[in-house]
Formats: C-alpha cells, structure tokens, sequence
C-alpha cells in the first residue's frame, strides 16, 4: 500500500518528466531526431491503449474470453490494408494540409456543416471517454492508498491542461508536428506497456512459480481455459474486428498521431507492422494477470485486477509502477484526444461561429484560441467525470466510443473509394447512424432503457447487432442520399482531388500582381498575416513580386488557400481566398491545366499514358515545326510557344508560357498583340533594327531590321477542351533572307540587262573606233614626226585604252551565266583587265592599284569567271582602303596550283566579321550599299574552280585574301 | 485510389484479412481447450509478414 503523499510526489514527478520529455523534443535537435524515427512515430501510436486496455481489458478477457483479443487483431488487421486505406489518407491529408478528420471530411464534401456535424459528435462522443479515464486514474489511487481522491482528478486535468497549452499548441498551422508531444507520447507508450508486462511476469513468477506453474494451474483448472475459450467460439468476431480496426484510424488521437503529426510515409509503413506488435505485447500480458487473480482468489471487478494483483504483491516498487502505468495511459489519451479535438473545433466550431478572422494580428489570436479551447476540454472531461457516477465497465464505454468513430466509416471510405458520394448523403447517414447509436448505446448509459433492438425484433451479441444496425443504416442512407441528391459541381471537383484525377482549375485570377494579392488578402487576414502568408507562398511556389503572368498568379493563389487552409481549416481558407481572391471565370487559364496534365503524368494511370503518349507526339511534332508557332487562350495568354518560336524571338518557353501576349519582351509583345488585335489572318511587319535593339538579349546581337511574317486562325471554341474556351494559333515567320534574295535577284536582274546594254553599246562602240584607231594610226606613220605625230600617237593610244576598256567590260558582262569550258587562262591578263575595270569605280580611282603577275602563270579555269572573282576582291579591297591607299595583286606557282594574293592596308576585320565574311547576305556596309553577295560569289567561284580562298586580316592593318587555283 | 482494379484488391484484402482473423482462429479453440499461448503464436507471424511486406517502402 502506498501513501497518499507518495503517490502525489510520483504524480508531480512524472508530470515533470513528461514536461521534461517535450520541452527536450520540441528543443533539443536529437531529442527532435528521436521523435521523427518511424518507430518512435509508432509508438506513439501505441495511445490507442488507454485505461481502457490497461485496466479493462482483463475485466473484457474475463467475460469475453479471447474475444477480447478482436480490439486488438481489429487494428492490425487495419493495418494490414495500411496501403490501401491509410496511405492515401495521409497522402491526401498532407497535400491538402488537413489537421483533423473534421477537416477531411469538410474539405471533400464541402460542406460547413459536415465539419460542424463531425466535430460536434467527437467532441460530445470523446468527453464520456476522457472522464473514464480519470475515473480508472481515482479509482486506482483509491485502491492503492486506500482513500478516495477526487482531488487528484482535478490536479492532473489542471496539469494536462498546461501541459497540452504548452506542447500541444505550438505551431499556429494546425497540420505542423509538435515533436515534443509526440516524444512523450510515445514515452508513455512505453511506460504503460513495460508495467503490465512487470506485473504480469511478477504473476507468472510468483503466483504460478513460472510457465510450468501456469500450465499445471490450468491443468487443474481446465475450466479457466474453457470459460476463454466458449465465447470465442459462440461469439461473433467480425464487428468487434471491423468496429476496432475502424477505431484505428478513425478515434481522433489515432488519426492526430498517424496524420496530422506524421513524421512522413516511412513512419506510416513502420506503424503497418510495429503498432500491432506493440498491442502483441500488451495483450500477451492479459491472460496470466487474469489467471493469477482468479489463482489469488482476488475480490471484485476483473477490471482492476492488475490494481489488485499490485496490492497482493506487497512491492511498493510494482505498485508504484502500476500506478505510473495508468497514469501514462490515462495522460497520454487525454492530451492527445485533447489536442486533436481543439483543432477540429477552432477550424468547425470556434472560427466560422466568431468570423473575426479580419482583425488584429491573427497568428497570436488562433494560437491562444487553440489553448484555450485545450484548457476548456480538459476541464469539460473533468466535469463529465464529476456527473458520471453510474459505473460502466471500463471496456464497455471503451467500446461504445468505438461504435461512435465507426459511423464516421462510411463517410471516409466515400473519400477515398466513391467520388459520387455527396455532403448531403454523408450528413443524413451520420445523421441516422448517431441517432441509433444514442438510442441503443448512450441511453442505456444514463439509465434510459428504450429497447430499441427488442421493438426490432433484433437479438444476439449487443455489439454486433449495435454495430451493424447503425453502421448498416448508416450507409444505406449515406449511399441513397448521395443517389437521389446531384451532385454539386464544387464537390465534384474535391472529389476529383481527393481521387487524384483532377485537371486543374482553370478561371484566371482578377488581379494583376502579387502586391494586389496581398492587399486583397490583407482586407480579410490583417496586413501583417497577410504580408508574411504572401511572402511565404511567394518563396514556396518559387516566384518574385513582378510576376504578373495570370496562369503563375493562380498558382500562387492556391498556394495561398493551401498554407491557410493548414491554419483556419479548409473551408475558411477558401471562402477567405475566394473572398480576397475572386476567380475571373472570364479567363480560362488552358496553360494552367495543360501544365497540370503534364505535371500529373506520372501519376496517370494505363489509359492516360497512352493519351500520354499521344500528346508527346504533338508536342514533338510542335517542337519540330520550322515555323513558329504560338497558340493563344482566350484570355489571350500565351498556351503553346514552340522552339522555332523561341529562337525567332529569343523569346524562352518558359517566359512566354501563361504570359498575356501584350505583356511579352519587346518588340514582340506589342506586335503580337497588335496583330491579334487587328483580326487579320495574315501580315506582314519590318522591325526595324532599333526596335530589335530594344527586345531580348539573343535579337540584340547585330540587330538589323528583319522582315517578318505573321499569320493567324481562330481556334473553334467548340472544340478546345470541351469548353468555351476559345483562343487563336500564330504562325510567325522570319522572312528577312528571304526578301534579302528576292531583292537581289531583282538587283542581278538589273545588273544583268545593264551588262547586255553595256555589251550591245560596247559593240556599237568598237566598230567606229576600229576605224578612229586605223584612220589614227595610218596617219601617225604619215605624219611621223613633229607635233601633230605625237598628238596622233595620243589619240591611238587612247583609242587602245578605250578599246581594252570596252573588252574589259563585254566579257565581265557575259560573266555570271553557266560556267565555261575550263581552259588555261593567262592570269596575268585576267588581273590586268580586273584592274581596269576597277580602275573604272569612283573608289578605284582615288587609289593606286599594283599588279605583280609573272605572264607565263597559267590557272586553270574559265578566264570571265575569275576576272568576276578579282573584280570582287579588288572592289572590296578599294571599300576598306582610304583614299591615297595601295592595293596589290601578286600572283605566285605553288606547286601544282597558282596563289593570287589581294592585299591591302586599309581597316580590316575584326574576327567576328572575318569570320561570317564568305557568309551570304552578311554585310558591314550601310542598308542599301552592300548586298553581302561579294565575297559569297567569290567563294562560290573559287569552290567550282576546285581553288581555295583564306583571309587574313586584322583590325587597322588591312587585309589579304589569298586565292589558290589549280594550273593546267 | 482510383481504378476498379484497387477497389476489387483492396475488397478482397478485407475479405482475407477478416478470415484470417476471424475463421481460423474461431476454428483454433473450436475444442474448447488449447495452449493459452497459441493465438498470440498465431498473431504473430502475421505482424512478421507485414514487417517484411513494409521493409522497403520506397522500392515498392
């Protein structure tokens, strides 16, 4: 026997620990580590075992035989189905960041008043609970000191209260882990199971005189095996199964510990084998205990045999530890139980009753409204204890509790396996199964007898004829409800998300910025809350305040109605998003919900790869299109940007994407939208080089003007997605080089006829100057000598240089056509007459030009073509030098082939020029002077001779272009 | 957990698991006596196989 002064000192003393314990876990980063290892998670758990199973469940065995092991086989057969129930439940209760059943439910059938029903019915259902277990708690120090302490009711409510305020209610978001909670949670696991595990060895041992003992006992006493054994057999198991594998999940301390506080999915799968081996060894402890008190002749309830055993055993040690054990195991459901209501009835009860969500600084108020709400429902079990005098099995209330959690069953599998489930369904079924279940269980408790199964004519085991009527109803009008009623569209598409088929929302949001976001925001959550709600959605989803992209807003703003869905529950966050945030349903968003779709992928499943696969090839077969192609949305933001798209504008993807076609860089954003304006189906727009300049980085280099050609069609709203979104396709050409070579086709063509007219005056010319030359000359013999024979000798070699001159240019202006007969051609002549007629330009006369070209090299070749060649050489030679500059051609035998050196000391290139110089169309020279043929002819020439052309140059000190060509 | 297929599997788990609770071990004391240890012998292997099913949640 223990003093009541003893026991207060270990009461004080073990609530210190727990104190201890938390503050280390919430502190302390290895304490912290501890709390998330999974089998710590699972042990904690392990709160599933109140007082009900510490003292009651001997009292169950006694009366139940092994039945009693169906409370326990229930939860590891819920376990068992871990991956098809549990899992997605915590996937879906961590992605949508629910902190409580409440919130579930809430969230899937978007209804307030599911949430109110759901947690109005736990909270009521949960009170009766939580006196039990300090009723077991009084009634334990009552046996072991001998004196009745009502007292101590009182000091360990007032106790847990500060202790759930303190380590319960840390974290403002609701679905946050309080590492320490849990830490001591599982702690008291431990403590409860190691004491029945100490007393029922001490039973064994001493009462039996070990295993051996046991069995020669139950030898003599082969009655104590059948009395286990007879209700087992006539029994029924399967609701007492399903009622606790149900409880496993459903009791809201089990669902607080396994989802709101998870300490991720590896915990999760833990839990799947080490909860059931926890209650293994729980259990195993029940029999010996049980047969030693009936060994030891004990007297009174089977309930508390452990107490009695604890007194027989004269240790102070092992009644000590009993004691600690029904304290851990009544503290430990208390503040869980606690905790996980407080959270339910702030988000159902307390915040949508009171709205005041609008003002002040908001973290500080929901963190004390929580503590407060702990403080009340600990307070209020104590007041139900006061008033709960009828005494109950411990197992028996235990039991109806979880009759209570199994009307929720329904409602939950509805989540997770039937997406046409309604609010109004789940509401009337729980509607009719809790009515039930207070008349034919709760009623009976308060001594109101209305024999509700005797009128049906219903008989058998009380539980399971409980169990199935209401949970049968139950369900019948969860699933005719949900039948009759259609279904709201809001609930349709929670429906969706909870099954993991949603296609994104697509409406735009009606706000312009991220700064507009948070002003709205600040109207209902306070300027502070909101300020740091935004910042803290802005980093997650990984944006910058300038974002004004609409598909990237709606991103952030359901990140926002996510993180406050976490602190007010899922309903207020969304009618305060929807309140601050109003969707435009103008804008449908179709880049947000192809983004969706591809982010999704992974989780389609067959037939969605295959519509996969087909989408991939369209993008493929989008992505390779040389044109540009740009599909817009209705709300004309940019929905597909392909990569032909991107490197005409230098424009990225992920720029464009989802951004409204005006607000693209410059100068694209103001010609597509000027042009999508318009309406035309085709045009046509020169960006001159200062608007290129402007636009991005990758156009800027070398921006010339450009010509580009835009074209349009209508997409058939009809036919978009099966909605009314419409949209229109760009097409987007770059058709600068294009023009570039149709104008100099025009140019040549111009050239061309004015070398057949050269050609025609030149003909014309030569036949009277062969006469002028003839009639000059016979008189220049005549008159041999004295003045007028020089002046005669002047005219005739005039005439010669006029007549080399009209040569000259007959044969450059029959150059260009298909090429000749390669024949050897005197170099020396080729480079003499390109001279001339380079001489001929307004650049070439200002300049000396030098030829140093053996006569006897020969090239092989077609001599106009090569004239063409030099004259080109020589032209550009003349552009680069300065006025008073030399320009020399020296021609030398290498080998089998001949190199022709043009050189000349004027500005030359710098590499990057030098580099794209034998590019077609490439230019340095002003718009209109040069056409960037020059040197691309020439090169082409030289590559049809079988020649090759090298440059040299370098900036300021001229340039030598060296041209060999094979010899005869 | 959409698909027919999951629904059928997770049914027929129920299913299973309700007999592998339920009948055998009904059928175990069905002579009124036995060794006191044997259902929780029975229990578990079942909570090793479940151990073993979870070793590697990621790899599955």
């Amino acid at each position: 026997m223990l003093s009541p002064a003893a026991l207060l000192v270990l009461t004080l003393g073990y609530l210190g620990t727990l104190f201890l314990v938390a503050r280390l876990g919430d502190r302390w980063a290895p304490a912290r580590a501890l709390s998330r290892r999974p089998l710590v998670a699972a042990l904690a758990l392990g709160v599933y075992a109140t007082s009900w199973s510490y003292f009651g469940s001997v009292g169950f065995a006694a009366r139940e035989g092994w039945r009693y092991l169906a409370i326990y086989l229930g939860v590891t057969a819920s376990c068992a189905l871990l991956p098809l129930v549990w899992a997605p439940l915590h996937r879906l209760v961590r992605a949508r960041q629910l902190a409580s059943l409440a919130d579930l439910l809430a969230y899937r059938y978007q209804s307030r008043g599911l949430g109110v029903a759901v947690a109005a019915f736990l909270l009521l259902g949960s009170l009766p609970y939580q006196a039990l277990q300090l009723r077991a708690l009084v009634v334990s120090v009552a046996g072991l000191t001998g004196e009745a302490s009502v007292e101590l009711g009182l000091l360990i409510s007032v106790a847990l209260a500060g202790f759930g305020m303190l380590y319960g209610a840390r974290h403002v978001s609701l679905s946050e882990r309080h590492d320490g909670l849990v830490l001591a949670v599982a702690l008291e696991s431990v403590i409860k199971v190691v004491a029945l595990l100490a007393i029922a060895i001490w039973a064994l041992v001493s009462v039996f005189g070990g295993a051996g003992g046991l069995g020669r006992w139950l030898a003599h006493n082969p009655g104590e095996l059948r009395a286990m054994a007879a209700p087992a057999r006539d029994g029924d198991w399967v609701a007492l199964l399903a009622l606790s594998a149900g409880a496993g999940f459903l009791l809201p301390r089990q669902w607080h510990l396994a989802f709101t506080e998870s300490a991720g999915p590896r915990a999760l799968a833990a839990t799947g084998w080490a909860l059931p081996a926890y209650l293994l060894v729980l259990t195993a402890a029940v029999p010996p205990i049980l047969w030693a008190g009936r060994a030891l002749g004990l007297s009174g309830d089977a309930d508390f045999y452990v107490l009695g055993l604890a007194l027989a055993s004269g240790s102070s040690l092992l009644s000590a530890l009993v004691f600690l054990g029904a304290l851990s195991a009544a503290t430990a459901m208390i503040l869980v139980t606690t905790v996980a209501l407080a959270a339910m009835a702030q988000n159902h009860l307390v915040v949508p009753a009171l709205g005041w969500a609008r003002r002040g600084d908001l973290y500080r108020r929901l963190l004390w409204l929580r503590r407060a709400l702990i403080a009340l429902i600990i307070l209020g079990g104590y007041a139900v204890y006061l008033g709960l005098r009828r005494r109950t099995g411990l197992a028996d209330l235990g039991l109806v509790s979880f009759v209570a959690v199994a009307q929720l069953g329904p409602a939950v599998l509805g989540v997770l396996f039937w997406p046409r489930a309604t609010a109004w369904g789940a509401l009337a079924g729980l509607c009719a199964g809790a009515a039930l279940w207070s008349l034919t269980l709760v009623a009976p408790l308060f001594g109101l007898e209305a024999d509700v199964l005797g009128a049906l004519g219903l008989a058998g085991d009380l539980w399971t004829v409980t169990t199935t009527l209401s949970v049968g109803v139950n369900a019948l009008v969860f699933v005719g409800v949900s039948l009759l009623r259609p279904q709201r569209a809001v609930e349709a598409e929670a429906a969706a998300t909870c099954a993991r088929r949603m296609v994104g929302e697509g409406a735009g949001v009606a706000t312009r910025s991220p700064e507009e976001l948070g002003q709205r925001l600040a109207g209902v959550l306070g300027a502070e809350a909101a300020e740091l709600e935004l910042a803290r959605a802005l980093a997650e989803v990984g944006l910058t305040r300038g974002e004004r992209r609409p598909a990237e807003l709606r991103r952030l703003r359901d990140r926002l109605e996510h993180n406050l869905s976490g602190l007010l529950g899922p309903l207020p966050a969304r009618a305060a998003v929807d309140d601050a945030l109003p969707l435009d349903p103008n804008q449908e968003l179709v880049s947000a919900q192809l983004r969706f779709v591809a982010e999704h992928r992974a989780a389609a499943e067959a037939p969605a790869r295959e519509l996969d696969a087909a989408r991939r090839y369209l993008v493929r077969v989008l992505g390779d299109l040389p044109v540009g192609v740009a599909t817009l949305g209705s709300a004309s933001e940019v929905v597909v940007w392909n990569p032909a798209m991107s490197a005409i504008t230098g424009v990225a993807a992920e720029t464009a994407v989802g951004a409204p076609v005006s607000a693209l860089p410059a100068p694209w954003g103001e010609v597509l939208a000027a042009f999508v304006a318009q309406g035309a189906a085709r045009q046509e727009v020169v960006l001159s080089a200062s608007r290129l300049a402007a636009g991005p980085p990758s156009t800027r280099a070398g921006a010339r003007a450009r010509t580009i050609s835009l074209g349009r069609s209508e997409l058939d709203p009809g036919a978009l997605l099966g909605q009314g979104a419409g949209g229109s396709v760009l097409l987007v050409e770059d058709r600068t080089e294009q023009r570039a070579l149709e104008a100099q086709v025009v140019h040549q063509d111009r050239l061309a006829s004015i070398g057949r007219l050269a050609a025609g005056v030149a003909h014309e010319i030569g036949n009277p100057l062969t006469g002028i030359k003839l009639v000059a000359d016979n008189l220049r013999r005549e008159l041999a000598d004295g003045e007028v024979g020089e002046r005669l000798e002047t005219i005739v070699s005039a005439t010669g240089r006029i007549d080399r001159i009209v040569r000259a240019l007959v044969g450059y202006a029959h150059a260009g056509g298909a090429s000749g007969e390669r024949v050897p051609v005197s170099l020396s002549a080729v480079v003499s007459d390109a001279i001339t007629l380079t001489r001929l330009t307004r650049a070439g006369k200002a300049l000396t030009l030098t030829a140093e070209v053996s006569p006897e090299l020969r090239a092989l070749g077609d001599a106009q073509r090569l004239e063409q060649v030099l004259v080109n050489l020589l032209a550009n030679a003349c552009d680069a030098s300065s006025p008073g500059g030399q320009v020399e051609v020296t021609a030398q035998a290498r080998g089998q082939l001949v190199e022709v050196c043009v050189r000349d000391h004027g500005s030359g290139m710098p590499p990057e020029v030098a580099a794209r110089a034998l590019e077609p169309f490439f230019t340095t020279k002003p718009p209109g002077e040069g056409t960037g043929l020059g040197l691309a002819l020439v090169y082409s020439i030289v590559v049809e001779h079988g020649g090759t052309i090298a440059l040299e140059t370098e900036p300021g000190a001229g340039t030598v272009v060296r041209v060999t060509l094979p010899t005869p | 957990m959409p698909g027919l297929r999951s629904r059928a599997a997770a049914v027929a788990l129920v299913a299973l698991v309700v007999m592998l609770f339920a009948t055998p071990l009904r059928g175990l004391w069905a002579r009124d006596a036995g060794p006191w240890w044997l259902p929780f012998a029975v229990w578990a292997p079942i909570i090793g196989a479940m151990a073993w099913l979870v070793r590697e949640p990621d790899a599955r």
